[in-house]
């Protein structure tokens, strides 16, 4: 069993989430290794994409927005 | 004389593009340089049984398909549409009637500028949406028109069209059918659209398989899709090293003449008897995996009953029973389960695994989950057992995301790419093979939403055409290929562009295919070598359809398509005449966001990963950019994690795999489906048990009496869709693709010897393709290579020529979909089925009645004078280096442009 594995339950595609700073990302591709995802300004996906591994701390510190 | 070199990429792979002083001299692979990265390596055996001691690698250049070769030829091919032209009986009336409809398709065209065109394309919009509403202006592109993010189908003409609001034609998964509207039904998948997994299964199956089934499999012809012969290498090695090939298929193609240790063949249509009757052989002799059926199926006894006869039918699946039925011998039937059953054994329908003739035919939904179950049985997921059919699985570099055509994150129609999305307000839908249905009859049902990634229950939606409180499509605008060549009983569309319904057609395509005579104005794009564009090769979408599709290329390459020429007489680029357009519209600005093409291709750099690995300015430098595979990279092959039990680890899965369970209803393989029971319940081509069904139009119908032959058109090896052969005319001297007689160019029918003699037909006659829906006029090959009850003529004819031009009369370009069935699948199965087909043959004793005003050249030839008078005879570009002349004439006019401008 490989070592990477894409925890894709906790995180949701299309799925808005939350950072520590009050970002908010949308996550738009789930289905790879590590989650992709742009920031939301005023409603629109903007700057570049941003590329999260699901272990990491900063995955850790998502919250979703529902 | 500076000589320029830039890059591009097409559907058959990327080029570089020699040019000088503004003319394409030579197109060729591109060839890595020693900045690229190291290739990855396989360590695995150099003889069964051997230790894996040997290193394989990929050679340092990308190996396009043959197809990309032409791409000069096709850039300045004798048929290009050259400038806008309407129709000239096109009469403007302001009620939509009384436009000599009944014309299209013969009648001639005048040369209009691109003002005029563009101002009556306008007006008809606006008169057409302001008298009956958004919907009854409808679109379709072909399945591909030219490689690249931005020129894509999915980008520029879908932002056009859903900021216009149109009603949206579906595609139907043309080239898989079988496979999608069956298979998610056993195994899941549906987000795959029915196709397998194969992530690094090419190491798999390097270090471990002994057999290699290639079922309904040409994969030399089919190039892995977009991949070109990239893994061309990858079966030389597993042929070099003692694998066995065993190709199944009507044809002995050219991968299995070339490879196949054995060939077998059955007759169209019954290859789920040969399926069920190896899992006879299985059950009868206790060969399967017990302990993986245990674990891994649901309903697996009640499937077995049916099998050996203990079923509502009673009849045993004996090799004896499919020999009756397919005519494979039953000592073969019996030999190939015994082998799969003791060697280690992949393979698979088709180049994905889930592709292939045999999908596309009336039994197709049935036999791709008959595929799927056997190789079940044998285990699939364990080393050297798994539905793989050696043209994917690569090892790629999974960390880099670069989009591909399907990703919605990778279209100017939609965010991040462009500021605003475009979105259509029309709900109302149509569906690409019965569009002719829906136009003559005003009325038409169907299921599906064409590719139904979205889950089992998409393939159940339904639709109704027009929706309530919805109007009827008057207005059609084709963009790319002629589906005259690809579609169904198309002598259909003929009669639909002849219907008054439709008081307008627009005709945008590069070159003058069979279908673009039929518009009532003709827009002239120019290919991707004469503007920007950006893409990766064969990335249809990470994410999206077929995810990581480019694991079937050794190097994972994207490309900046720089413009290699200016765009040739007075074509112009697809997104040019989309802005143009909406600037007409009013909406400009809007739908180009003030961007150039270039500034597009930027965004594309910019919103992937690309940005992070090369500079903007390094990249359009060198043209290219390959993702280098990690040295010791993270293994995840396919389908292992389900076989041994753990959770999902391979890109692209769902949830629910991380809890080790498979997209159906149970999480298991389903030998009786539970989906579609739930769904289908009465379905009388998917039953809960994938069973052999005799088809309705197969060699015991009734047609069989009147029609014995059984017409078998896969997808071409000399074209990719309709996009090479008809403007390609060196393909026309290859023997086993078309024979040039009188300057028209015959498509090859093949026929067996033993039929032949039956006929009277030698090799080299004419021959005449009949049944009740067209006729086709082909040159005949006679050979053992096809089974003896099978014609084989190769599908996707670009060139269209019936003998009286706008009729639907006898056809001399070898479009043999004129023949094919309309009729789908099933009631709620809405495939194509191309290859269910049954006709006639005879020889062809009247082509010197034949008129030479008849013929191809001479047809395109009258249009481009009517056009222009000076323009060059088809002659001239083909024999006479046209193309030459073709840019002085350009450079002229340009100057003579410039002098009047000062």
């Amino acid at each position: 069993m490989a070592n990477k594995i894409m925890i894709q339950h906790m995180f949701k595609k299309d799925g808005f989430y939350k950072e520590p700073d009050g970002k908010v990302l949308k996550v738009v591709v789930s289905e790879v290794w590590n989650l992709r995802c742009f920031e939301i300004v005023d409603g629109k996906l903007t700057g570049p994409m941003i590329k999260i591994h699901p272990e990491s701390d900063r995955a850790k510190a998502l919250v979703e927005v529902v | 004389m500076a000589e320029k070199v830039t890059h591009s990429i097409v559907v058959g792979g990327p080029v570089a593009i020699h040019t000088v002083d503004g003319v394409i001299r030579r197109v060729r692979p591109l060839v890595l340089d020693g900045s690229d990265p190291k290739g990855w390596v396989i360590k695995a055996r150099s003889k069964l049984g051997g230790p894996q001691d040997k290193e394989y690698t990929p050679n340092r250049k990308v190996q396009p398909g043959f197809i990309a070769m032409t791409e000069k030829n096709r850039a300045y091919s004798y048929d290009r549409i050259r400038y806008p032209m309407i129709r000239e009986d096109f009469v403007e009336t302001a009620d939509g009637k009384g436009r000599n409809t009944e014309n299209r398709g013969k009648s001639g065209y005048r040369r209009a500028t691109w003002d005029e065109a563009l101002d009556l394309v306008v007006r008809e919009i606006k008169r057409i949406q302001g008298t009956y509403g958004k919907e009854s202006v409808t679109a379709c592109t072909s399945s591909h028109h030219s490689w690249g993010l931005l020129g894509y189908k999915l980008s520029t003409f879908a932002r056009f069209f859903r900021m216009l609001g149109y009603t949206e034609i579906k595609d139907n998964p043309d080239s898989w059918e079988g496979f999608m509207w069956g298979a998610p039904h056993t195994y899941g998948y549906y987000w795959r659209l029915g196709g397998a997994e194969a992530f690094d299964l090419l190491e798999d199956g390097l270090q471990n398989v002994e057999t290699m089934i290639m079922w309904s499999h040409d994969p030399d012809t089919t190039r892995g899709g977009y991949a070109g012969n990239e893994s061309t290498m990858w079966r030389h090695w597993l042929d070099d090293m003692g694998v066995q090939f065993i190709y199944i298929d009507p044809y002995n193609n050219f991968s299995s003449i070339k490879q196949a240790d054995k060939w077998i063949a059955p007759r169209p249509g019954t290859d789920t008897t040969l399926c069920e009757a190896i899992a006879y052989v299985w059950l009868t002799e206790g060969t399967y995996d017990k302990e993986y059926i245990a674990k891994h199926s649901h309903r697996f006894d009640e499937w077995k009953d049916y099998i050996l006869g203990n079923g509502p039918d009673k009849q045993p699946k004996t090799p004896k029973w499919c020999e009756l039925e397919s005519g494979v011998p039953a000592a073969d039937v019996k030999a190939l389960a015994r082998r799969w059953a003791t060697t280690k054994t992949m393979g698979g329908c088709g180049m994905r695994g889930g592709f292939g003739g045999v999908v596309r035919t009336a039994n197709g939904t049935e036999f791709s989950r008959s595929l799927v179950v056997l190789y079940a049985m044998q285990g699939m997921g364990k080393p050297g057992q798994n539905i793989w059919s050696g043209s994917t699985g690569a090892p790629m570099d999974y960390d880099f995301w670069f989009g591909g055509y399907s990703d919605p994150l990778s279209s100017i129609a939609g965010e991040p790419i462009a500021d605003k999305a475009a979105v259509n307000v029309v709900t109302q839908k149509l569906y690409r093979p019965n569009v002719p249905d829906a136009i003559l009859d005003g009325h038409y049902d169907w299921y599906g939403e064409g590719f139904c990634g979205g889950g089992l229950d998409q393939q159940f939606t339904e639709h109704i055409y027009p929706e309530p409180g919805c109007s009827k499509v008057h207005m059609f605008w084709r963009y790319g290929g002629t589906f005259i060549g690809t579609m169904l009983d198309t002598n259909k569309w003929v009669r639909m562009y002849k219907s008054p319904e439709l008081e307008f057609v627009v005709n945008q395509d590069i070159h003058f295919h069979g279908e673009a005579r039929f518009a009532d104005v003709v827009l002239p794009a120019c290919t991707s070598l004469e503007r920007y564009d950006i893409g990766e090769l064969c990335n249809s979408g990470n994410g999206g359809y077929q995810s990581h599709s480019q694991t079937g290329n050794s190097w994972q390459v994207v490309v900046f398509q720089d413009k290699a020429i200016e765009p040739l007489w007075e074509s112009r680029s697809d997104y040019w005449i989309f802005s143009e357009t909406a600037k007409k519209l009013g909406w400009g600005d809007a739908y180009t966001e003030g961007r150039s093409e270039l500034d597009w291709c930027k965004r594309f750099w910019e919103k992937s990963d690309l940005c992070d690995r090369i500079s903007w300015e390094d990249f359009i430098k060198k043209g290219y950019y390959i993702a280098g595979v990690p040295e010791n990279w993270e293994r995840h092959p396919a389908f292992r994690w389900f076989a041994e039990g753990y959770p999902c680890d391979t890109p692209n899965h769902k949830p629910f795999q991380e809890e080790g369970k498979l997209g159906t209803f149970t999480g298991k393989f389903e030998f009786v489906s539970e989906s579609l029971l739930y769904y289908a319940p009465h379905d009388e081509a998917r039953t809960p048990i994938a069973s052999y069904k005799r088809s309705w139009e197969g060699h015991h119908s009734i047609r069989a009496k009147k029609y014995p032959f059984h017409l078998i058109s896969p997808h071409p090896r000399f074209d990719y869709h309709t996009q090479h052969n008809q403007s390609t005319p060196w393909f026309w001297e290859i023997p086993e693709n078309r024979e040039y007689i009188n300057g028209n160019p015959y498509l090859i029918a093949r026929i067996h010897p033993k039929k032949a003699v039956e006929k009277g037909i030698k090799d080299g006659d004419l021959v005449k393709l009949f049944n009740e829906r067209g006729a086709v006029i082909c040159v005949a090959r006679v050979t053992n290579r096809v089974e003896e009850n099978t014609i084989h003529a190769y599908g996707s004819s670009g060139i269209y020529n019936p003998l009286k031009p706008g009729e639907t009369s006898m056809d001399i370009g070898g479009c043999v979909n004129l023949l094919v069935p309309g009729r789908l699948q099933g009631e709620i199965a809405p495939g194509m089925v191309p290859n269910s087909c049954l006709m006639d043959i005879c020889k062809y004793e009247h082509a010197d009645k034949l008129p030479n005003s008849q013929l191809f050249e001479d047809k395109l030839d009258r249009v481009a004078k009517e056009a222009d008078s000076d323009a060059e005879s088809s002659l001239e570009i083909i024999t006479g280096h046209g193309f030459e002349k073709i840019q002085a004439k350009v450079r002229e006019n340009y100057l003579k442009k410039e002098a009047g401008a000062v």
